[in-house]
């Protein structure tokens, strides 16, 4: 037999299941720009119908008991979201190089007239015509200007590079400080869904705070993660991340990272736990490879500057100067970093030394130029491989802009993959608000009918109560 | 495809940023001219054109090398045609002094001019282009020639001996050339020469005038005349040497240019087409979020 006011029951459980599905609208409404939030669906199901089937059963048939909530669940691309995961890393290493080497290539400042190309051409160029006009003071300051100039751009751009290479390293400071802070959550967060998931709750918010933490480690430093083995066939909710390898967060637990970096046969890696961790993707890939590559720049440029000095000081502490001195250096200076004009023939034109050695017992004759123009004859002699100084620093150049030009393409490849798969990932997981909009119009009109059966129902057991017993 | 709404917002901004970086990218060719503005532009270009610019600039510094010593070579040259004039001078009056019928005083006065001509001489021997004496070897800023006792001169400059004669300079990539000659090889003959008709003139012996003096003023003639010759050949080379790098600077100078510099005509329309796509970005943004369904409830 049924119950009386089982109409009522029907009407009250379809006004709270509108309730709350227009409640999962408007925290999906809400949501529309929060990053990493998946939208959020009703399961609406119809309640238990009554009494189970039996053989004595006089009624003709189950009869509903209306509806009800069975979950509330995220629309998730799984697959999506795995291969966003796979690509992230390397984004983040390809956007952290390309930003990195395009401050490097400023560096260098070419191709204009203020880049050692340039200037190192200019600077050779002036010996030669000293060479020729060697009495003349106003030549000899000339060279002696043209030297500051060069000497200026070597140091001013060796100090560009290791400045950088100081600022990368406080980079590596917070980003691997963020990894840390975001492995921690990530471990909170592990216990907290375990708990939620084991009292049969959808922690849905939470799982999507994970997520987009664990696409941030992804960017960060190119890990991975997976779902945790399974506790005796039923999911525990937590997630395991690994970083090449090395377990970075389970369960509970997140390893510290130091922020100290080996290298090994030119490849940096870190130590935790006694292990040994390559780190080869993520923004901290892209920070250490830029490391790598710039400590490489900065060798090429202290070569050059180094056999510059070396050449020009070995011939100039032979010549002789107007003064009829010799024996003086003219660089001082061991790279590119300390290179300067040595203050033995700074401010000085008159003791650069353009004349090679007299006979034996003669003085210095001040038409003598031939040493200045052996000094101007190191400009072309190939003093790498088959390449001049000036040659070598050329191909430099070029071989840091190809590098920057590859690391574009890729990172910019690899922006595109990413969007591409975003929008794919998006596509399932994000809030329309014209769908939203619909939905809530649909729940709102379900609401109202329900509010209509409740009086009908109302209007007939006040018929039935106060009408029938007058 | 279902769309999601944060899903347009990103592609709106995506394509609005692409287009304008577009626009970026053509306007600052446009703006400069060039078309590679940073080594990563265009790597190889890059190199091949840095070669080539160091190469103009070594090329237009022989250029001015080869200038520098066509313009010391062009005073070497005036005074060597000075000199020639005087020594021309001497012989006449070496010739009229060799007439034995001419008197004492008119002789008193050849000396004199002999005399005078010898200070000439040395004058001219002392030329110098800016400060640099051209007659004295490699010791250009003292005078080559200091008065000596008795009227005469002595040439104190660079001699092959001391190993300071030469002044060389480099014209080219492997091309020396030594642009003087010292002034004891250009001018002792001819000072020779006029010592000589001094002595004869004051010592008053015609017949040592005609038999010496004019055969040593004829030799004198013929040794600057010598030097003048070649001062006149490496003028000719050092006119061609320049000539040859003026039309290799404009050379290169046009491979450079088609390296580098940007095709104002493609990259104008790549700029208007730019400006086009983002004009259309923009409105295709305008559009997508003109309306939505919230437009239809009230």
């Amino acid at each position: 037999m049924r119950s009386t006011f089982g109409g009522v029951e029907i009407a009250s459980r379809a006004l709270q299941a509108n309730q709350t599905a227009i409640n999962v609208v408007g925290h999906n409404v809400a949501n529309v720009n929060t990053p990493g939030f998946t939208r959020q669906r009703v399961q609406i199901v119809a309640a238990d119908p009554y009494t189970v089937p039996s053989l004595v059963s006089s009624r003709p048939g189950q009869i509903g008991t209306g509806v009800e909530i069975a979950a509330v669940t995220r629309a998730r691309d799984e697959l999506m979201r795995q291969r966003l995961q796979d690509v992230v890393g390397g984004q983040g290493m390809l956007t952290e190089m390309r930003d990195l080497l395009e401050r490097v290539q400023a560096v260098y400042a070419e191709p204009t007239s203020g880049g050692l190309s340039n200037l190192l051409t200019q600077f050779f160029s002036s010996w030669q015509q000293l060479s020729v006009q060697p009495e003349n003071h106003g030549v000899r300051t000339a060279a002696l200007q043209s030297a500051h100039q060069l000497t200026a751009q070597m140091s001013n751009a060796a100090g560009s590079l290791d400045q950088l290479q100081r600022s990368m390293s406080n980079r590596l400071d917070v980003v691997l400080g963020e990894v840390n802070r975001s492995a921690q959550e990530v471990a909170a967060l592990n216990g907290q869904i375990r708990l939620s998931i084991s009292a049969g709750e959808r922690p849905n918010d939470l799982l999507d705070r994970r997520d987009a933490l664990l696409r941030r480690l992804g960017e960060l430093i190119g890990a991975k993660s997976h779902e945790q083995a399974t506790d005796a066939g039923i999911s525990t909710g937590t997630v395991t991340v690994t970083l090449n390898g090395f377990a970075l967060v389970q369960d509970t637990h997140a390893v510290a990272l130091p922020t100290e970096f080996l290298l090994q046969d030119g490849v940096p890696y870190l130590t935790a736990n006694n292990q040994r961790i390559a780190v080869t993707e993520g923004i901290v890939g892209g920070v250490l490879r830029s490391t790598a590559l710039i400590e490489q720049y900065r060798d090429e440029l202290d070569a050059i500057a180094r056999t510059l000095i070396e050449q020009v000081n070995g011939l100039h502490a032979a010549g002789y100067g107007l003064d009829g001195y010799t024996g003086r250096l003219f660089f001082a200076g061991a790279g590119a970093h300390d290179m300067a004009v040595h203050r033995d023939v700074n401010g000085r034109p008159e003791r650069l030394a353009a004349a090679s050695p007299p006979d034996p017992g003669q003085a210095a004759a001040p038409g003598n130029g031939n040493n200045a123009r052996s000094i101007a004859g190191i400009g072309t002699q190939r003093l790498f491989g088959t390449n001049s100084l000036i040659d070598q620093y050329n191909a430099n150049v070029a071989r840091v802009g190809a590098d920057l030009q590859s690391v574009t393409t890729q990172a910019e490849n690899r922006a595109r993959l990413v969007e591409q798969l975003d929008h794919l990932r998006s596509s399932v997981e994000g809030v329309s608000l014209d769908e939203e909009m619909t939905r809530m119009l649909t729940f709102q009109r379900s609401y109202q009918a329900a509010a209509r059966l409740m009086v009908t129902l109302d209007d007939m057991l006040d018929r039935l109560i106060n009408g029938l017993i007058r | 495809m279902r769309i999601s709404t944060g899903m347009m917002a990103q592609s709106a901004i995506a394509n609005v940023q692409t287009a304008f970086e577009r626009i970026a990218r053509s306007q600052e060719q446009m703006g400069t001219g060039r078309r590679i503005n940073r080594p990563s532009d265009d790597p190889v270009s890059l190199q091949h054109m840095m070669t080539l610019k160091n190469a103009i600039q070594r090329t237009e510094q022989f250029r001015r090398n080869a200038e520098e010593t066509r313009n010391f070579l062009g005073v070497t040259d005036s005074a060597l045609d000075e000199a020639m004039r005087l020594v021309r001078r001497a012989r006449t009056l070496a010739v009229q002094a060799a007439n034995d019928t001419i008197d004492a005083s008119v002789r008193a006065n050849l000396a004199n001019e002999v005399r005078g001509a010898i200070l000439q001489l040395g004058a001219i021997g002392n030329t110098a282009y800016g400060n640099r004496h051209v007659f004295a070897g490699q010791r250009t800023l003292a005078p080559p020639f200091e008065p000596a006792a008795g009227g005469g001169f002595e040439y104190v400059g660079g001699r092959s001996t001391t190993g300071d004669a030469d002044l060389i300079a480099q014209i080219g990539p492997s091309d020396m050339m030594v642009i003087n000659t010292t002034g004891d090889l250009v001018f002792g003959s001819a000072f020779a020469a006029l010592h000589g008709l001094r002595a004869n003139l004051e010592g008053g012996s015609s017949s040592l005038i005609s038999r010496e003096d004019l055969p040593a003023f004829d030799e004198a003639l013929t040794n600057l005349m010598g030097v003048r010759v070649q001062v006149g050949s490496s003028v000719r080379r050092l006119e061609n040497v320049v000539q040859r790098y003026e039309s290799a600077t404009l050379n290169y100078t046009q491979i450079v240019s088609r390296i580098e510099d940007a095709d104002i005509a493609r990259t104008a329309v790549d700029l208007q087409t730019a400006e086009l796509t983002y004009q259309g970005a923009l409105a295709a943004t305008r559009i997508g979020f003109q309306q939505s369904l919230l437009d239809f409830l009230r």
